[in-house]
């Protein structure tokens, strides 16, 4: 099952994922016609800013995880919060309506669900939903850096051992050297 | 996105991918998708505490910046200082030409003259230099220095503003405030008043924008007088174009850029270098074309061809055909160089401000111009002989092109039907509907949208509704290469009532057949000429430009210069299309400013429409709503 993955590192700030979670969840999907809705498009998810230090600050992309078991399904007291056969966590074509209690948003671990109108000016609960018209979702298809990705968990975690290892075989290579190096010495 | 309609680009575009080389189309293609905020206009890096966005959509993001600036004020600060930069090209060029008038008239520019001393003598008695008793070198001296003086800060109004514009407008002007103090002054001022803590007011500072806006004007009518001295006022000249026009047995040098200060004298050289060309083996000799508006320039004096416009500048490399390219400011891809290692093109920087990596650098300077222009010609002559037979893939695409329909040039065609009178005929066929009105193409290529299709499908609308058709820079590289600069063009695409008058003007003038369908009016310094036809036509009729059936479109802009250029163009009073959206759609203060409050307080106004076809009819609109102002 494919899911949002988010390296950090990479992040910039620039929120282009952002804009485009909006525009993918508008009426118009374009830029300029979403900016002219009413209500305006909201995003479902959110770059956050955490300072680090005094002088860094780290960027972090915030997804929905579509947890299981979620949090936010098992808080969802008219049942409208489910799970899709697509395996994705949505309030929306369930069998229950969204009466916007909350519940979802204050159980979210990760606060992923705004409470906010939707595109018909009906407050609800919003959340990712991973773009169900699009391939790859808005977000990770609009990323510039690669720091969000739409892939197989396995896929990922193979990514990051490759990273890793990258690193590892370099000081491998460095401490064998230096090993090399003590010997001749002797 | 299909990239381009013109075939000789297409042709190359294939041949580029095809050899691995990277263009602005791929670049283009790299960049997406490009930053909403940018796009949009909501980013700001005016100061080190940035940069601030504003959310577009005002929903979880911020509404102002960390001084406070909302979106309208950000994104009109951001569009003043676009068009500060416009301006400042356009004065550059221009204090270029009057620093070597200046030369000439201190003997320190042999290589140069008083070309057309008709020019010379009705510019000086425009701007009013006494000329009595005077010779060309003290005259040329005084209208030097009175030209760069109109960049400092000034107590009067600019010469080039004052006395090319109609009394309504500089009443207009006046009562906005709008009347620029100097023509630097005001992009200095412009830079000042959008930096952190000054001017907020968002329409404040587009007044500020406007005024900078016709600083642009003054420089750009300055620029096109003293280069008409200098080099000659157009007059028509049949030419070619389209990447055809390379020659695969002569040295083929491409003057690019946009100022003839060089490409003048390296077109005076090339003649006299014909012998040691074809010692290098080139039977044809040199085969100088044009890239951009320097092409422009020497298209419209000399009948040199135009090979290409700007977004497709890295073509004519990929034809391998191409010995050099000689650049000097301006719309000069820094990508020139990395295209040319997979060639034997030489590329040559020659101004101190313009310098390119990777390419050589030959100093340009006005004392030794003929010398450096052979050093230039010499360089290419030697890349000629390392150029490789086996990449040689010119396309074969040419087509005629007229230019040189300055305004000079259109008054002495008229003047062929009417002598003592030679607007009348003019006015007379839009009085009864011959022509609708006119309309101004202006403006660049844009990477965002297919290379002229805008263009291509917008004129050929106004055409056929008969509409009377000028073209610069661009726009007239565009239609040169769509066959547009002809009279067959207008047998094929102009509606009855523009092809008669174009056919009985160009039988007048001794053509034997019409004008072409699109008049080439000059590079993009030269929009003004336009301006003073239709400031010529209101003075004539006792009217302002703000009420003439005349309208303008860049429909494929893209540089900063099209933002000045649109922006005077609207203080002017015309309905100015774009084509493709600015980035002020974050604000809809700004928006509604420039596309509706402009049209109460000048009569000129922006119409922002992608779509050729809806931007033709809403052209004719305008146009004919003022044809209705005038009960015509």
């Amino acid at each position: 099952m494919k899911r949002l993955y988010v390296r950090p590192e990479l992040c910039t700030g620039c929120k282009t994922c952002e804009l485009a979670c909006a525009v993918e969840h508008s009426r118009s999907k374009n830029l300029l016609g979403a900016m002219l809705e009413s209500p305006p498009p909201h995003p479902r998810l959110y770059v956050e800013a955490v300072l680090t230090s005094p002088f860094e600050v780290l960027k972090m992309p915030m997804t929905c995880r579509h947890c299981d078991p979620a949090p936010c399904m098992a808080a969802c007291i008219p049942q409208a919060m489910h799970r899709s056969p697509d395996d994705v966590v949505t309030n929306v074509g369930g069998k229950h309506a969204c009466i916007a209690c909350g519940m979802c948003v204050m159980m979210c671990p990760f606060g992923m669900i705004a409470r906010a109108p939707n595109l018909d000016g009906k407050v609800m609960a919003l959340k990712c939903d991973l773009c169900p018209d699009r391939a790859v979702p808005a977000c990770a298809a609009s990323c510039p850096e690669g720091a969000i990705v739409f892939m197989e968990g396995d896929e990922f975690a193979h990514g990051a051992r490759q990273r890793a290892s990258a690193v590892l075989s370099a000081a491998r290579a460095m401490r064998e050297a230096t090993l090399v190096q003590s010997q001749e010495e002797q | 996105m299909e990239r381009s309609i013109s075939p000789d680009s297409v042709l190359m575009i294939k041949a580029a991918q095809a050899a691995g080389i990277t263009t602005a189309w791929d670049r283009y293609e790299a960049q997406l998708p490009q930053c909403g905020f940018g796009e949009t206009g909501l980013c700001c890096r005016h100061c080190l505490q940035g940069p601030c966005r504003i959310d577009p959509f005002g929903v979880t993001g911020p509404k102002a910046g960390i001084c406070g600036a909302t979106a309208d004020t950000i994104v009109a600060r951001g569009l003043a200082r676009s068009i500060a930069g416009g301006t400042a090209s356009h004065s550059a060029h221009a204090k270029h030409l009057a620093h070597t008038m200046l030369k000439w008239s201190r003997g320190q520019a042999p290589d140069y003259g008083i070309k057309d001393k008709t020019k010379f003598y009705a510019v000086l008695d425009r701007v009013g230099i006494a000329r009595d008793g005077k010779s060309d070198e003290q005259l040329a001296g005084e209208l030097a220095k009175l030209a760069l003086a109109e960049f400092s800060e000034r107590e009067e109004p600019p010469v080039w503003l004052k006395t090319t514009i109609t009394a309504g407008r500089m009443a207009k002007f006046e009562k906005f405030g709008l009347i620029p103090q100097g023509l630097d002054s005001t992009v200095a001022e412009v830079m000042h008043r959008t930096t952190n803590g000054v001017d907020a007011d968002p329409v404040n500072i587009l007044l500020g924008a406007i005024k900078c806006a016709l600083s642009d004007y003054a420089g750009m009518y300055l620029a096109t007088d003293l280069s008409d001295i200098l080099f000659g006022t157009p007059a028509p000249v049949m030419a070619a174009a389209n990447l055809g026009v390379l020659k695969e047995n002569a040295v083929n040098v491409a003057v690019h850029g946009h100022n003839p200060v060089l490409s003048e004298v390296i077109v005076a050289e090339a003649m006299g270098m014909k012998a040691e060309a074809q010692a290098a083996g080139a039977p044809e000799g040199i085969n100088l074309v044009g890239i951009c508006c320097t092409g422009h320039e020497v298209m419209m004096r000399h009948g040199i061809p135009s090979a290409t416009n700007s977004l497709s500048q890295e073509l004519a490399i990929v034809t391998g055909a191409l010995d050099a390219a000689v650049v000097d400011y301006q719309c000069i891809m820094p990508s020139l160089p990395e295209v040319a290692k997979k060639y034997h093109t030489a590329i040559i920087t020659t101004m101190s401000i313009a310098k390119i990596p990777g390419a050589t650098h030959i100093e340009f300077d006005e004392k030794h111009a003929g010398e450096k222009a052979r050093e230039v010609l010499r360089l290419a002559i030697e890349a000629f002989k390392k150029r490789d037979p086996a990449k040689v893939n010119i396309p074969p695409v040419r087509n005629d092109a007229m230019a040189g329909m300055s305004a000079e040039t259109i008054v002495k065609v008229l003047s062929s039907v009417n002598p003592d009178d030679p607007l009348k005929p003019l006015i007379d066929n839009i009085v009864n509907g011959n022509i609708l009105g006119v309309c101004l193409f202006a403006g660049c290529n844009d990477v965002k949208i297919t290379q002229d299709k805008t263009f291509v499908t917008l004129v050929k609308e106004l055409a056929a509704q008969n509409v009377l058709i000028l073209c610069t820079g661009c726009a007239a590289g565009t239609f040169a290469r769509h066959g547009l600069l002809t009279p067959a063009a207008t047998e094929k695409y102009a509606g009855p009532g523009l092809k008669a008058v174009l056919t009985a003007l160009g039988n007048a003038a001794g053509l034997n057949g019409p004008l072409p369908l699109a008049l080439h009016t000059g590079s993009c310094v030269d929009n003004t000429r336009a301006a003073s036809i239709a400031t010529a036509i209101a003075n004539k009729l006792g009217v302002d430009v703000s009420q003439l059936p005349v309208v303008a479109t860049a429909p494929e802009a893209a540089m900063e210069k099209a933002v000045s250029i649109g922006t005077w163009a609207v203080a002017m009073g015309l309905p100015t299309h774009v084509g493709v959206v600015p980035p002020v759609t974050g604000s809809p203060l700004v928006v509604q400013v420039l596309t509706q409050t402009a049209k109460d307080l000048l009569g000129g106004y922006f119409i922002v429409e992608p779509d050729p076809k809806v931007a033709a009819g809403k052209l004719v609109a305008a146009i004919k709503e003022r044809r209705q102002g005038l009960g015509i």
